[in-house]
């Protein structure tokens, strides 16, 4: 049934796993931290120094973001792995997801009903916590972030296996964390300062159009015959039939909408088509698949 | 057709060019440039997002807040801890280090450990030394590992993380004289040593903080159980510390009391 989200909650906890083993076996990769732009732009406001190692693996994520979308969001980030676990069917809940298109039956656009992950707001919040971190000397965020809180207890299970005392932090993290992700729902689409860099970095992808991405092969796709899988199964609530090049910024490249199709009429190649003139000969083409 | 490609005819016939109208709305949306894009949600404000801009002024505000009280918290505490080599100051672990526990990660004696979940909020995730699984070699590799500064070869501390303090009454030799594990063990040469009475006395001027002696000190196994004296009887202190700063060997009280304050005039 679910085999995408499974195979993401496989991913995302073999992250985890060896980032764990590693602190067993003295390998020094580091947790998600090690690549985080708003940690790097907190330690630049806190301490008033660049820290000049974290910049290649700031870039290489961003880098990635902008190649292959958000998969960061998907695919790696534990708050997703969190949602997939105990989420049930609202991975990375929005308003969570009502199981059924609003529009469709409508003849409405589903896409514009649906609400888009805000860079304004989580702009916002970057701004506040990188003030924030600049008055008190050291990086806020990361104290209620919930990568690092997952990490954070992850940790504090490795020091217990050393110290035997157990810290106060294996009940308090975990609580934060049910607070974030399951009582204020908006965390992904509104908070996360991470997906404010991820979210330029999409826009800045959807502006070179033949990245690779979801694409709808017009020729199967059954939404005008009122199909309405894929919004929703959507953990963003896009349409993929009509969505437009700022709804697919959010995409996260779950595969959910490609997995459920039942037409099969979603593709990720990456369509050169959309940058050209030409794209009008290629669509055609691909519809022969 | 870019213009058209959202009105209600183009929504007719969806089917025939949905991927077409993605291509026509990359092209259109090619226009919405990062920054105006950031403008277009910031004009979309009026609907949909007012709730996401009332949930992040909700952000705004627990995050001041959090800042608040970690930053009260932080200077009620005052205190200093045994961190590892290359760490400059409290204050400056503090700003630079992002809890990326590569430092935990690389020690191979498992000597860095991030530190629990204090009353000083801010320094939870925050690598300290433990000794007890091993001591400090001065490997560096936490040093050579930590990507953001925190830990840095130019700090005084990359060769000295603090200094041993001996508790008068934890110490064996202190009451009966014979124990001499500690100055058998230390592999600094005149940094423990004994004195006329046969007790151990640390030169803390060369002493580096290694920690071997509280990591071999017999003390809890040769002493019955005593809950108001020290478990070992010698323990590695920060050198900013108050306990510190009290010269010679302490009783149970002084290390306990000192053992994490920031003694007055210390570095911050
Ligand atoms: S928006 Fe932030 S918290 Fe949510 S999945 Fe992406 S990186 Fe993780
Ligand atoms: S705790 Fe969160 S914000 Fe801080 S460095 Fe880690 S991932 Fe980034
Ligand atoms: S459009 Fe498809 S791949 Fe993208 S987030 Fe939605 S379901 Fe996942
Ligand atoms: S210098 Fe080596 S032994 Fe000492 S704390 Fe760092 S990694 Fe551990
Ligand atoms: S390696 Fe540096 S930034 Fe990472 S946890 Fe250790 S001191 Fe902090
Ligand atoms: S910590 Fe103990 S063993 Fe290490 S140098 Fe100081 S006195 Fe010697």
């Amino acid at each position: 049934m679910n085999r995408m989200r499974y195979l993401r909650i496989g991913i995302a906890a073999a992250i985890l796993v060896a980032v764990f083993a590693c602190a067993i076996a003295h390998v020094s990769i580091g947790t998600l931290c090690a690549l985080c732009p708003v940690g790097f732009a907190e330690i630049v406001v806190a301490s008033g120094s660049l820290p000049w190692e974290l910049l290649p693996g700031v870039v290489a994520v961003l880098a990635v973001v902008f190649l292959l979308g958000r998969v960061f969001c998907s695919w790696v980030c534990p708050t997703s792995l969190l949602k997939n676990v105990f989420g049930g069917k609202t991975p990375r809940g929005l308003t969570g997801r009502s199981g059924s298109c609003a529009g469709c039956g409508l003849g409405a656009d589903p896409n514009e009903g649906r609400i888009r992950n805000s860079l304004a707001a989580q702009g916002i919040v970057l701004v506040v916590l990188l003030v924030v971190s600049f008055i008190v000397h050291f990086p806020v965020f990361c104290l209620l972030c919930p990568i690092g809180l997952v990490f954070g207890t992850l940790f504090a299970v490795s020091r217990m296996f050393v110290t035997w005392q157990p810290g106060w932090e294996l009940i308090v993290f975990p609580a934060i964390l049910v607070l974030e992700l399951f009582v204020l729902r908006r965390w992904c689409s509104a908070i996360c300062p991470l997906g404010f860099f991820f979210g330029l970095a999409a826009k800045a992808r959807s502006r070179v159009g033949f990245l690779p991405g979801v694409r709808v092969r017009a020729a199967s796709c059954k939404h005008a015959e009122g199909c309405d899988v894929c919004t929703a199964t959507c953990p963003e609530n896009i349409c993929a039939a009509t969505a437009t090049a700022r709804d697919m910024e959010d995409c996260t490249l779950c595969f959910d909408c490609r997995e459920h199709c039942p037409s099969s009429a979603i593709t990720m190649k990456p369509d050169f088509a959309t940058s050209k003139a030409k794209r009008s000969v290629d669509c055609s083409d691909d519809r022969d698949h | 057709m870019g213009a058209t490609a959202s009105g209600p005819d183009a929504r007719a016939n969806v089917t025939m060019d949905a991927a077409e109208r993605i291509a026509t709305d990359a092209k259109a949306d090619a226009a919405v440039d990062t920054v105006e894009g950031i403008a277009a949600d910031m004009k979309a404000l009026s609907h949909p997002s007012r709730r996401q801009f009332c949930i992040a002024g909700g952000a705004a505000i627990v995050l001041a807040g959090t800042a608040a009280l970690g930053q009260m918290t932080h200077q009620q505490a005052d205190a200093v801890y045994v961190r590892p080599p290359g760490a400059e100051s409290e204050a400056s672990l503090l700003a630079k280090c992002d809890r990326c526990e590569r430092c935990v990660q690389a020690c191979p004696y498992d000597l860095v450990q991030p530190r629990p979940l204090s009353f000083d909020i801010p320094t939870v995730g925050t690598p300290e030394i433990v000794y007890k699984a091993g001591f400090c070699d001065f490997c560096m590799e936490c040093v050579r590992v930590c990507p953001t500064g925190a830990l840095s070869w130019d700090a005084p501390t990359v060769s000295d993380i603090g200094t041993a303090k001996v508790i008068k009454d934890a110490c064996v030799a202190w009451a009966w004289e014979g124990c001499r594990v500690c100055v058998d063990v230390c592999p600094v040469e005149g940094a423990l040593t004994l004195d006329e009475r046969g007790r151990p006395q640390v030169n803390e001027t060369l002493c580096n903080g290694c920690g071997l002696c509280e990591l071999e000190c017999p003390a809890p196994s040769l002493r019955a159980y005593d809950a108001a004296a020290a478990e070992k009887g010698i323990y590695v202190v920060s050198r900013e510390s108050a306990a510190a700063a009290q010269p010679g060997a302490l009783t149970t009280e002084q290390f306990e009391t000192g053992r994490f304050v920031r003694a007055e005039g210390g570095l911050r």
